[in-house]
């Protein structure tokens, strides 16, 4: 005679069952049994309301791995946030495109700390406010900037005589002109600079094809080289203020013998390059005579 | 493991002797561990009366403690027994209509903090409305095996009943609880919470 639960096949869902239920009544979850987390988190509130017993540490075990899941997408998507705007703020920084004052302080910063390709706002600006001091003392004006900005000769240098050819009126257009300084493009297209009825652009052009011209900073040595004088007072047709004025520039603008806009640098340049009497005259040179 | 555990039986059944010729320190020593749980026992099914019942009980338990003889788990048991047959009685007296009072702190055992007693009271009313949807044998079962903490052979001696009705019964209180749960909606149980609690505002009171 065997009795019941004598056999293991018998025995076993028994035993199986009297443990869920101890468990259960424990208030704990078993483990293959999260139908019953429920009714284990009730006994534990059970026996913690009524019983003083300590209360339920967690929920039950299939909430907990959620929760952790949650967290760390909530890690992920933080670090995520603050690498991208650390790293938009380093690309704005870089490009200089930061607001003056914050960009002086990154670039103060980082010069600090050895990093020497944030660009001061001076670097931009500078040129333009460096232009009345550059009428100032003729040579060095041109000179300083470059050395000034010293960082990038190359592009920043050559926009300041541009910038600088130009009215110093122009100054807060050539700021946003700076951005034609750095568009070429802009130059190319001539036309919008011509056709614009801010002439100031005219100027823009023409800083950039100074820049262009390497010779043109020699130009700006010379005597006539105030920029902004020295194109005035040569040649009419260069200030960008006479645009305005005679319609001589216009007239001239369009033409712009490919020639001239490949002198290029010439046809703004012309103006500046005008300055630059030599290649300038050249350019001008033409139209003028025309 | 039970909470009187810490008296030996030597010990115990000399406090058992003591306290059977009025040696209140001796009753104190055995009771003492019992009271939380009785306590706990006695609210989770009578919200209203629980003072008195545990006052009754442990006025039976000191009367009939010289018929009592047996180790520090039977007498777990026999107290509980008491209390058990004090609940069935009060059950039967009972009117349908429900007291309003069961939730002030004295009827509740809480402390001072009369925010914590509140939400203290709050959830213990959530706990008796599930229980109350348990038949009456599976609610004594589950309450004498979780807040009792008794065993098995305990419960069936408390409740008069052989060891498999027990096991028997709380199977089916877990799978009643179970099925309760599945009907409760995700966001909870949403009861009407009694009275004071709700935040309404007494009258002649405004806000």
């Amino acid at each position: 005679m065997s009795r019941r639960g004598d056999h293991p096949s018998m025995r076993f869902p028994h035993r199986r069952s009297d443990g869920t239920i101890e468990a259960v009544l424990q208030g704990r979850t078993p483990a293959d049994r999260d139908d019953l987390a429920e009714v284990s988190a009730f006994v534990a509130d059970l026996r913690h309301v009524f019983a003083g017993e300590p209360a339920r540490p967690s929920l039950s075990p299939a909430i907990r791995p959620i929760e952790a899941r949650t967290l760390s997408r909530v890690r992920f998507a933080f670090a995520a946030a603050v690498g991208g705007a650390t790293l938009a703020f380093g690309g704005f920084a870089s490009a200089g495109a930061l607001p003056d004052s914050m960009q002086r302080e990154v670039a103060r910063v980082a010069d600090r700390i050895g990093l020497g390709f944030v660009p001061t706002p001076e670097a931009h600006e500078p040129t333009g406010d460096d232009a009345p001091a550059g009428n100032g003392t003729p040579g060095s004006g041109n000179d300083d900037p470059g050395g000034a900005s010293g960082g990038d000769p190359g592009s920043s240098d050559s926009d300041d005589p541009g910038t600088h050819d130009s009215v110093p009126d122009n100054d807060t257009d050539d700021d946003s002109g700076d951005g034609s300084d750095h568009s070429h493009p802009d130059d190319a297209d001539g036309d919008d600079d011509n056709s614009g009825p801010s002439d100031d652009d005219n100027s823009g052009p023409s800083d950039d094809d100074d820049a262009d011209d390497p010779d043109e900073t020699d130009h700006a040595e010379d005597p006539t080289d105030d920029p902004d004088e020295a194109d005035h007072a040569e040649d009419p047709a260069d200030d960008p203020d006479d645009n305005s004025g005679p319609s001589d520039d216009h007239a001239e603008d369009p033409a712009d013998d490919p020639d001239d806009n490949s002198g290029s640098g010439s046809s703004g340049s012309g103006s500046s390059g005008s300055g630059s009497s030599g290649s300038g005259s050249s350019g001008d040179g033409e139209p003028v005579a025309a | 493991m039970t909470a009187t555990s810490a008296v030996d039986q030597g010990s115990f059944a000399a406090s058992v002797r003591a306290a059977a010729t009025g040696d209140g320190r001796a009753f104190e020593r055995l009771v003492g561990p019992l009271i939380p749980r009785l306590d706990g026992y006695l609210r989770a099914q009578v919200q209203d009366a629980a003072d008195d019942l545990r006052s009754d009980v442990l006025l039976a338990a000191h009367s009939g403690l010289p018929r009592f003889s047996g180790s520090e788990a039977q007498f777990r048991s026999w107290v509980f027994t008491i209390a058990h047959h004090r609940i069935v009685d009060h059950r039967r007296r009972q009117r349908p209509t429900e007291s309003l009072d069961g939730v002030d702190g004295a009827s509740t055992g809480f402390g001072s903090d009369p925010e914590a007693d509140a939400l203290a009271a709050q959830r213990a009313e959530e706990l008796r409305a599930i229980l109350d949807r348990l038949p009456a044998a599976q609610r004594e079962v589950l309450l004498l095996r979780t807040v009792a903490d008794l065993s098995i052979e305990q419960t069936a001696e408390a409740v008069g009943r052989s060891a498999g009705a027990v096991k028997l019964l709380q199977h089916r209180a877990v799978r009643s609880l179970r099925k309760i749960f599945e009907a409760i909606p995700p966001d909870g149980v949403t009861r009407n919470p009694p009275e004071g609690i709700t935040g309404n505002p007494p009258e002649g009171v405004t806000r």
